[in-house]
């Protein structure tokens, strides 16, 4: 069954993961498919570039709308080979666009894009693999997606698609683990892809659990930025990230300690409700926290359901973005 | 002349420069690679024309009276204009285009670098637009090249993007609707597939490539042997509670897809020939797209200097001969400052809520010594006029009412600094090094040097001989230069060469009050009221050393008061009055 689009449009959404695998980006083609089924174009945006392809045209994954959201194997995330008219190459990275469509595509593969691409702005700097084009698909067509590494690129690509009108919902498929990345954004709806397996449920459930009672942290009262160090004698904000030697050098008599956001968090699980039991913990800005999105193998949707509890269920978005049959 | 060459780093951070520095913010790229160098500019000519730029831009602001609407324009064009990536030529080391009409070795450019000349070119020709004939006049800000923009505005849906369109080439139209032709084919034999799939058995691909089927179904589905045959679907194991279905196509689709690729293989070689045009059009307007740079970097310096002088209230500086005299030489220096505001102690005080006082001074010859206690402001004399000449000399202006000065090819620092440590040397050593590498420059060019308490950390009889001396050696330098000293240090012997000063020091009655106000309050006062107070009672301002003193002492030293100002203990200060009277000098 394909997503309910309504989730994601009109906003910038950032898709992460806790690692390789997660399922991240398989969600954010989903994404993109259901927007496109419902009649809306998008702008994605990738971290990185997702594998590489060939320089030139002519490979058999250009499709047109409503097609793959990707040649990648969804149970394994292995790439698949594609045969373009050079080298074989990498495909996992190919999209399939629809005219309108915004994206960030290094120039080296711009020519390579199937869509028609016109170019509406250079990403300032050079990434790893040469300049970033911001383009708009003029024609349904597979394209090559990536972005910057780096949060403050990210926020300018994201900051000028929305200036300038090009979209009006945007996909970032976001780093590993990189949850700060939701700070850098504006407004954005953060989504968590998670990957169970039979031997890690249990420890994905927990992770779960834990990510949603972060992003469930008050927002203090006087959140505003710029403020003093401390409030007053009891309460203690933290300018940077929340780590145990932080929580170790907090000042005495300190009641309640205020992050930036739940993002600036760098303590497990344990050590976070080690800290909790000590000092109310409140953030400055609440992020967005859109759901879970949940691939499962060799795990039934009820027992992983169960494991996780109601509270936490109720945020999947998703079990299997590729279920298809009854 | 760059930053490095003429001011060195120390003098540079020792004025505070970066405080107003940091504040300088043109918009396009090559205005900001202008800022990052941080050029310290020696040539009259030059900075003459830089002054004239501000002012002409003022005068074009003037012109347009209260609305604000042209220049939020101009800014938006500005802040548009992109970095032209080096074209046919050969980049300079600073990064810069050395020239674009050099012979080329590439026979086409990316559609990318297509882009930044469109967007370059619109943009600059907008600002043409924007401003009046007197303006374009003074900055040469002309456009000349609407024929190229046209051909260029040929792609894109606006006036900056960029796109191969097909009135470039015409077969680029018939390839692109024979793709979409064939892909409106794939795309209708695709979904056909799909539906007649989901009615069938039940599968919904919705436009996917792949879909996960339950495993049951997927063994069911295993049974069939049509399945590739006559539904083109292909069943492999997921895991063990489902199965992977993937529609694969059939060899009509295949037929089509190959069809398609070489289509795009040839849309491909088109665009390529009409990029290769393009970029041999834009070679031969790459004299003018040269000079356009040039000229917009001028404009985005000179009104990003006007902003900066707005808000600092900087005026044109008058700049003397100096050694530069009109047939006979000229030896000696000026720098005469009235009213001057340090920008960077004048914004801390008013975050302090203490008074700032400007700086009035006048210096005519080649040394120049300020006395004055501990906390007296010497020290801030000696920054506020480094400070002065390089907003002088790096064409900002200066925050004063009047600052008439001489232009100096070497502006150095000689004192504390806080990156000599650990380097082997002691500060007394790294500040002889430093005067050492001074000298030898003062012997070929006009220098400016600020001494802030040489050789303080030596003995002070020892200190004072070598004040003196070096004093000396710069009031009688072979090249004209102004050698800036403030100390502590009274003994040194007194050059007739060289000009005397020193702080106003305490303002004795205040003080007294003051002192009258901490007996009462028996030490309430915090260290920060303390310094506060020490503000308010002590006379920011330079007299010459023979002026009636009026200080808290006869010696002319402060140091005492201060040091009972922030609380030190009463006891050591009455003994250390004694000691100073004469009752404790001689041996012990």
């Amino acid at each position: 069954m394909l997503l309910e689009p309504t989730l994601f449009l009109d906003g910038v959404n950032l898709v992460t993961g806790p690692g390789s695998g997660s399922g991240k980006t398989t969600f954010a083609r989903a994404v993109i498919l259901a927007i496109h089924r419902a009649g809306y174009t998008v702008a994605a945006v990738s971290v990185g570039v997702e594998g590489m392809v060939g320089p030139r045209r002519g490979c058999m994954a250009g499709r047109g709308r409503g097609a793959c959201w990707g040649a990648a194997d969804a149970s394994t995330g292995a790439a698949a080979k594609d045969s373009a008219s050079g080298p074989p190459v990498v495909a996992r990275g190919r999209v399939s666009a629809v005219a309108g469509d915004v994206f960030v595509t290094p120039e080296a593969y711009l020519a390579s894009d199937l869509c028609e691409p016109e170019i509406l702005d250079l990403v300032p700097g050079a990434s790893a693999v040469g300049r970033l084009a911001i383009a708009r698909a003029r024609r349904d067509g597979d394209i090559v997606l990536a972005g910057p590494e780096d949060n403050e690129h990210l926020a300018w690509i994201v900051r000028r698609i929305l200036e300038e009108r090009w979209a009006k919902t945007i996909i970032v498929d976001g780093s590993l683990n990189r949850i700060t990345q939701a700070a850098a954004l504006p407004d954005a709806r953060l989504f968590y892809a998670v990957r169970a397996e039979r031997s890690n449920y249990t420890v994905m459930s927990r992770a779960m659990k834990y990510f949603l009672h972060l992003s469930n942290l008050p927002r203090h009262s006087n959140a505003g930025a710029g403020q003093p160090e401390r409030d007053d004698e009891k309460s203690y904000r933290v300018s940077g990230p929340l780590t145990q030697y932080v929580i170790d050098t907090i000042p005495p008599g300190t009641e309640t300690i205020i992050v930036r956001d739940f993002s600036k968090v760098f303590l497990d699980e344990s050590e976070f409700l080690r800290a909790e039991r000590k000092y109310r913990i409140e953030v400055a800005e609440k992020l967005r926290f859109g759901g879970f999105a949940v691939s499962l193998k060799g795990v039934r949707k009820g027992e992983f359901a169960e494991i996780m509890g109601a509270d936490v269920s109720g945020h999947v978005v998703s079990f299997d973005v590729c279920a298809g049959g009854q | 002349m760059r930053r490095d060459v003429v001011c060195s780093a120390s003098a540079w951070n020792f004025a505070q420069m970066e405080d107003v520095w940091r504040h300088f913010k043109p918009q396009t790229p090559y205005g900001r690679d202008r800022v990052a160098e941080k050029t310290v500019y020696v040539e009259p000519d030059v900075l003459a024309s830089l002054y004239d730029d501000v002012e002409a831009f003022g005068d074009f602001v003037e012109r347009l009276g209260p609305d604000r609407s042209r220049l939020d324009k101009i800014s938006w064009h500005l802040g548009r204009i992109p970095r032209l990536p080096v074209l046919w030529g050969e980049a300079t080391t600073d990064g810069q285009r050395q020239s674009v009409s050099g012979p080329k070795d590439k026979t086409y450019e990316s559609a990318v670098d297509i882009f930044l000349y469109k967007k370059f070119l619109a943009n600059y020709s907008k600002l043409c637009d924007l401003v009046d004939a007197k303006t374009r006049d003074h900055f040469a800000l002309e456009f000349k090249s609407g024929d190229i923009l046209s051909l260029l505005s040929l792609g894109g849906s606006d006036a900056e993007t960029f796109y191969i369109s097909e009135k470039y080439d015409s077969r680029l139209l018939e390839i692109r609707n024979s793709i979409a032709e064939i892909g409106r084919k794939i795309e209708a034999k695709r979904t056909r597939a799909a539906e007649t799939v989901k009615e069938t058995l039940g599968i919904d691909f919705s436009g996917r490539d792949f879909v996960t089927v339950p495993r049951a179904t997927g063994l069911e589905l295993l049974k069939r042997d049509d399945l590739n045959s006559k539904w083109h679907l292909y069943i492999e194991v997921n895991d063990e509670y489902s199965f992977i279905a993937r529609l694969v196509p059939d060899s009509e689709m295949l037929m089509l897809e190959s069809e398609r690729s070489k289509l795009y293989e040839t849309e491909r070689i088109i665009e390529d020939a009409v990029i290769a045009d393009l970029s041999e059009r834009l070679k031969a307007e790459s004299a003018l797209v040269e000079a356009y740079v040039g000229i917009v970097s001028r404009f985005d310096l000179a009104k990003s200097r006007f902003e900066l002088g707005k808000k600092y209230n900087l005026r044109r500086p008058a700049f003397v001969a100096g050694d530069r005299g009109r047939g006979q030489e000229e030896r000696g220096i000026r720098m005469v400052v009235r009213q001057g505001i340090f920008i960077p102690l004048c914004a801390e005080c008013g975050k302090m809520g203490t008074k700032y006082t400007p700086l009035d001074i006048a210096l005519n010859r080649n040394a120049a010594v300020i006395f004055g206690s501990n906390m007296g402001g010497k020290t801030v004399v000696l920054k506020s006029l480094l400070f002065f000449q390089l907003m002088a000399q790096t064409g900002l202006g200066v925050p004063a009412a009047s600052y008439v000065t001489t232009l100096f090819s070497a502006i150095d620092y000689v004192g504390d600094r806080p990156d000599t440590a650990a380097k082997g040397l002691s500060s007394f050593g790294f500040e002889v090094r430093a005067l050492s590498d001074i000298v030898e420059k003062a012997a070929s060019r006009t220098c400016l040097v600020a001494f802030d308490e040489f050789a303080q950390t030596t003995s002070s009889r020892e200190a004072e001989a070598l004040l003196s001396s070096v004093v000396s050696f710069f009031s009688r330098a072979q090249k004209p230069c102004l050698a800036l000293f403030a100390t502590h240090f009274q003994g040194l012997a007194r050059d007739t060469a060289a000009l005397y000063f020193r702080m106003a020091g305490l303002d004795v009655a205040a003080a007294r009050r003051y002192f009258g106000e901490l007996a009462d309050s028996a030490g309430a006062y915090s260290l920060a009221e303390r310094i506060k107070n020490i503000n308010t009672i002590m006379r920011y301002y330079v007299v010459p050393e023979d002026a009636e003193k009026g200080a808290a002492d006869a010696d002319g030293s402060d140091a005492l008061e201060v040091a009972s100002l922030l609380g030190l203990d009463e006891k050591i200060l009455a003994a250390a009055r004694a000691y100073r009277c004469g009752a404790g000098r001689g041996n012990r």
